[in-house]
């Protein structure tokens, strides 16, 4: 009974032992009482009575037959509660699941900071996420794919604490009409919302000196059936705007092909942009996704970004050439301007019955390029504009037609691109000017291309296999003009045909291929063979020659995939396939690519044969936290052009050409490990890639086998062993040999070590510091460190952050990168930033 | 046409539950607990498979469930309006789960089972003094509770349970209850299935008694029964409750059974 003489029925009443063990128990009745025997041989016996609601009475009583009365007193018993503690890792047939607060360390604000500690996925430096050594194909949120790839907008801006899981669902096949009928071998990555919400980020910054601004206002809105991401970024602190807008998924969206003239650069340092990029960066952005009840995507996105970008250093290149060593040593001031727009409209209806998708998009880019250059006290000034139109249309629409599955495809892209190219004053007087002195030479490009893919394919699944024909048709018609002045005296003259290109250059491929694809519960595999007659055209007018080739290829493949057990899965694919180079190599008349380079080749159209193989072994246990796999590779191409690049004293490069079949060869082996203690809340990555290539080059009119072999090692832990302090380090090695016949050349390396250290003082303050140090090792070697620390204090229950920045502690001046080659060793000297403190606040809407 | 039959069976489901709802009585609990079953549905195989399991607690009685089939009850209770339907269908496919009971006890002697067989609701309760359990000395600390072991035959296994006195409340998960504390762990002898208590909370906690209207009541023996009479030919059950197969009748009839065949090692047999 209670203390008020309240019967209590249904108590626990059980006899202990001296051990504190339960011997015998009982409850008591509806009107309290409750009988209770025992063996044991006590003189006194101790029983506990318990009830939910009142506290645990404890009474002695002598061990005889006889009968009492425990009386309890009532109380609110407070229970030791146990806290769901989900699993940091769920698997579920193809879908991992990782639980973000699980990976989540205090300093991490963004979701991108707390996806590069899952084991098994790697966030690699221009943000391109990785899942088991392959690039993801989807970056969807709440099961929409509003990016289109331009995922960096999204994981470097939405708040981790918005974020409930990221999910990476293997052999993802995004088109519902295709799931199980086609192969994919693609993982896609989900990140699944707390709640259909409004959330994003802001920062504002600045700092000394010079004067620094830094500002990046990202709202974002996440609803059932419609979803915006904008965004208006600027700075000049050397934050890396432009990859933003970079697409990081292979798309259908072709790319744009890398301009033909440049202005002398220098070699980029390879570490984060933030040390040495001098930039003044603006950026607009806005996407929108919407849904509507007919499971119809409307997709749009807008990037505007205007950027100017100074580089300062100097560059030594030796280059080996039949007539000796040429030193060239440059001292380059460079400026440019990027604008570049790019719109995309796009609808898509992915059903269970069609599939429907069309995407027109456009990119308009310019660059005004001024490149200030001192060699060997001469100066050269180098200007360079290029204007960059693209515009594309590409419609996918898959359906049934009958008992089969239809499949078009269709994707037309024009590419119109004028560059010109104006060095002052003069260079190769030889060439040009019989010797004389040159006051200017302009070199103008002009190259429009137009690309139609289209196909046709019929799906038709008989039990476990299906089977695809397809039939279509690729076009391509390239256009390539060019010309250049030279100004010496008073006079302008334009060149004559041997500094002139008018080059058509026209490829038809129709194309025949039959598909098979098999899947049983362990199986999938897809195997295509497919024939195409390629025809090309090239007319070369300034030569007047007109060369008219076809060639039947047979392009056969076979992926396969194994399901071992439920952790293991073994892949492996074989492709034979052709590639028939690009206009670019079949030109004819001299163009100054830049201003100590200028080249032409003989109009030969490429024929490479590649010889692809593969094999795989991926291994994730979402158990003991471990993600391993391990992947080969080789390739072989069969070139029918053997190149030539001849270099005179002055270092004018021509490249020239033989016919002479000749193999390159290439071997690479990746190893992934990636293993999370849940305990110590410590993650573990290793990565390492070994690589051997051999190729057969021209040298002196001597052919000489090539071979290069790469080591690289990747290692980084990260852990938050205490809610108190963070560590994370990671250490990469990068080993490069070459070979040239049986000349070794001297073995190069490039290590650097990054430690960073988090301490979280009190609740609100955080402290990181970053330290680096980089090694190179080669024909020159040099030792780097640079330190670099943060104050954050935190307020509110909305997580305010203000910070303090300080980068380049040591004042490091420049950084050295060392390219070895074959037949070059070049040396850059790149001016970085100087010691520079910044303050800002940030702030999660 | 199996996923069709499915989505018809959630919808049926949505029906059932929208249309009842506004009736039943509220009920609330005063500790919500959390366990996590690791099990091997298909006794052949060695790939386990898990399922989250809520156990509710007040001083008259308890709820027990599977996670999913309370996420199922809660959406379809929360979803009233019929543009919804689809987004509800999409949430039911997430949750599947393999577990459709519920388990009500009124303390260890009535306990009272909910359960399906295909789309038709059924109700048992177990006969008294259906667990004898029987206490060891043995102790250890499981989840940071002091814990001691007891052990008991119950349909066909026999399981080994640990329970805390920490806990005052004579209660566990499925159908096991009658120990002087909560019980925080309980495995079979062969290891099949495995109930951990990984969460535990003591709040106030309201809700709405989701159990089917149309539920048949019959004894333990008949509910088996019918559930064997399913597994032995699924199709024709389906097809005398109305559902027409107009085309892959075969196709489908054998990816049932497949699905049957592998699902072979329930958590408890009947024992005559």
């Amino acid at each position: 009974m209670d203390e008020r003489g309240t019967l209590i029925p249904n108590a626990n009443i059980a006899i202990l032992d001296k051990n504190n063990t339960i011997s015998a128990f009982t409850f008591s009745d509806h009107d309290g009482s409750f009988t209770l025997k025992t063996a044991l041989a006590v003189d006194t016996l101790a029983i506990k009575a318990t009830r939910l609601g009142f506290e645990a009475g404890l009474f002695l009583v002598p061990n005889r037959s006889q009968s009492t009365q425990l009386v309890l007193k009532e109380s609110a018993l407070k229970l030791q509660e146990l806290t769901v503690r989900a699993p940091p890792i769920i698997l579920r047939k193809d879908t991992i699941d990782y639980r973000v607060s699980a990976f989540q360390a205090e300093g991490d604000r963004t979701i991108a900071d707390v996806i590069k500690r899952m084991p098994g996925i790697e966030i690699k430096e221009n943000g391109q996420i990785v899942y088991q050594g392959n690039p993801i194909d989807k970056y969807y949120i709440n099961g929409l794919d509003l990016l289109e790839g331009r995922y960096n907008l999204a994981n470097e801006n939405l708040p981790a604490a918005a974020v409930s899981k990221v999910q990476v669902m293997e052999n993802d096949q995004p088109i519902k009409i295709l799931k199980s009928k086609v192969f994919s071998e693609k993982a896609s990555l989900n990140i699944q919302l707390k709640k259909v919400t409004t959330t994003g980020s802001a920062k504002v910054g600045v700092g000394l000196s010079p004067a620094l601004w830094d500002v990046n206002i990202t709202p974002m809105i996440f609803k059932r059936s419609f979803q915006a991401i904008t965004s208006v970024q600027s700075n000049n602190t050397g934050t890396d705007l432009s990859r933003q807008l970079d697409i990081l998924t292979k798309s259908s969206q072709a790319n744009i092909p890398a301009p033909a003239l440049s202005i002398q650069s220098l070699n980029t340092p390879s570490i984060s942009p933030d040390r040495w990029l001098d930039n003044r960066s603006h950026l607009a952005s806005l996407n929108l996704i919407k849904k509507t009840r007919n499971q119809t995507e409307l997709k749009l996105g807008l990037g505007i970004r205007d950027e100017v970008q100074q580089q300062a250093g100097r560059n030594y290149t030796r280059l080996l050439t039949p007539g000796g060593i040429v030193e060239i040593d440059e001292q380059i001031a460079n400026r440019s301007d990027t604008k570049a727009l790019n719109a995309n409209l796009l609808i898509e209806k992915n059903t269970e019955r069609l599939f429907l998708k069309n995407n027109t998009s456009g990119q308009f880019g310019q660059i005004d390029g001024d490149g200030k250059l001192s060699r060997n006290q001469l100066q050269t000034d180098q200007q360079l504009t290029a204007r960059q139109t693209q515009l594309q249309n590409s419609l996918s629409i898959i359906t049934h037609a009958g008992k089969q599955l239809l499949n078009i495809n269709s994707r037309t892209v024009y590419n119109r691109r004028p560059e010109t190219l104006a060095v002052r004053p003069g260079v190769f007087p030889d060439l040009f000017n019989a010797g004389k002195s040159l006051q200017s030479i302009s070199q103008d490009v002009f190259t429009t291309e137009l690309d139609a893919r289209n196909s046709i394919s019929f799906t038709r699944q008989f039990a476990r296999v299906a089977f695809t024909p397809m039939a279509g048709l690729n076009f391509q018609n390239h256009q390539f003009e060019s010309a250049m002045s030279t100004q010496a005296g008073d006079s302008t003259r334009t060149h004559g045909n041997a500094f002139r290109n008018d080059l058509k250059y026209l490829y038809l491929a129709p194309f025949a291929q039959v598909g098979g694809y098999y899947e049983s519960s362990k199986w999938q595999i897809e195997l295509n063979l497919p024939f195409r007659m390629y025809a090309f055209r090239v007319s070369d007018f300034t030569q007047n020659s007109h060369q008219k080739q076809t060639q039947l290829a047979f392009e056969p493949s076979l992926t396969a995939r194994y399901r071992a057990t439920e952790y293991t899965d073994f892949t492996s694919a074989l492709s034979y396939s052709y590639d028939f180079g690009n206009p670019s190599q079949v030109y004819s008349g001299f163009i100054l690519r830049s201003y100590r380079n200028v080249q032409k080749a003989q109009g030969a159209v490429p024929v490479n044969r590649i010889l692809l193989g593969r094999i795989g072994i991926n291994y994730k246990n979402p158990l003991s936290l471990i993600f391993i796999n391990l992947a080969g590779s080789v390739m072989r191409i069969i070139n029918n052009l053997q190149y030539r690049t001849s270099i005179d004293s002055t270092g004018a490069a021509e490249l020239t050409f033989v016919l002479n079949n000749n193999t390159q060869l290439s071997r690479d082996v990746h190893l992934g490990i990636g293993k999370y203690f849940g305990g110590i809340k410590t993650s573990l990555k290793l990565n390492s890639d070994v690589g051997f290539t051999r190729s057969e080059q021209v040298v002196t009119d001597r052919q000489v086998a090539v071979r290069n072999r790469n080591y690289r090692l990747g290692l980084s832990g990260s852990t938050l062993f205490t809610s108190y302090l963070g560590v994370e380090l990671s250490g990469n090695t990068h080993f490069f040999q070459n070979r040239v016949a049986d000349q070794r050349q001297k073995t190069s390396s490039i290590s650097q070590l990054l430690l960073a250290i988090d301490i979280y003082p009190g609740k609100a303050n955080a402290l990181r510091l970053d330290i680096e140090r980089y090694a190179t090792r080669g024909s020159a070697s040099q030792n780097q460190l640079y330190l670099n620390f943060r104050y954050r204090y935190t307020f509110g229950k909305r997580k305010i952050d203000l910070e303090i920045r300080g980068t380049n502690l040591t004042n490091a001046q420049n950084y050295l990168s060392i390219v070895n080659s074959a037949f070059t060793i070049a040396e850059s000297g790149f001016r970085l930033r100087p010691r520079q403190v910044t303050t800002g606040v940030r702030f999660p809407f | 046409m199996l996923r069709f039959a499915c989505i018809a069976f959630l919808m049926l489901a949505c029906e059932f539950a929208i249309g009842q709802d506004k009736v039943s009585p509220i009920v609330s609990y005063d500790i919500t607990c959390t366990f996590q079953l690791t099990f091997y549905p298909d006794s052949t195989s060695t790939i386990p498979k898990t399922e989250s399991f809520l156990l509710f607690i007040n001083q008259e009685q308890s709820l027990f469930k599977s996670q999913n089939r309370y996420l199922q009850d809660s959406a379809i209770s929360a979803s009233s309006d019929r543009a919804d339907r689809h987004n509800l269908i999409a949430f039911l496919q997430q949750h599947r789960t393999d577990f459709d009971f519920n388990i009500v006890k009124h303390g260890c002697n009535a306990i009272q089972t909910t359960d399906r067989v295909y789309h038709d609701y059924f109700s048992y309760t177990e006969t008294q003094g259906h667990l004898q359990w029987a206490l060891t000395p043995d102790t250890k600390t499981i989840a940071g509770y002091p814990a001691q072991r007891a052990t008991t035959e119950f349909g066909g296994r026999t399981w080994e349970a640990w329970f805390t006195e920490a806990v005052p409340v004579s209660e566990g998960p499925y159908k096991f209850c009658g120990l002087p504390g909560l019980i925080i762990r309980l495995t079979d002898a062969k290891k099949q299935y495995d109930f951990v208590l990984n969460g535990l909370k003591q709040s106030r906690r309201e809700m709405r008694d989701t159990t089917p209207l149309n539920v048949t009541k019959t004894d333990k023996r008949t509910f088996f029964r019918k559930r064997d009479e399913y597994r032995a030919n699924p199709i024709g059950v389906a097809e005398q409750s109305g559902v027409v197969f107009t085309s892959g009748r075969s196709e489908v009839a054998q990816r049932v059974q497949q699905k049957i065949k592998s699902d072979n090692n329930p958590i408890e047999f009947f024992i005559h």
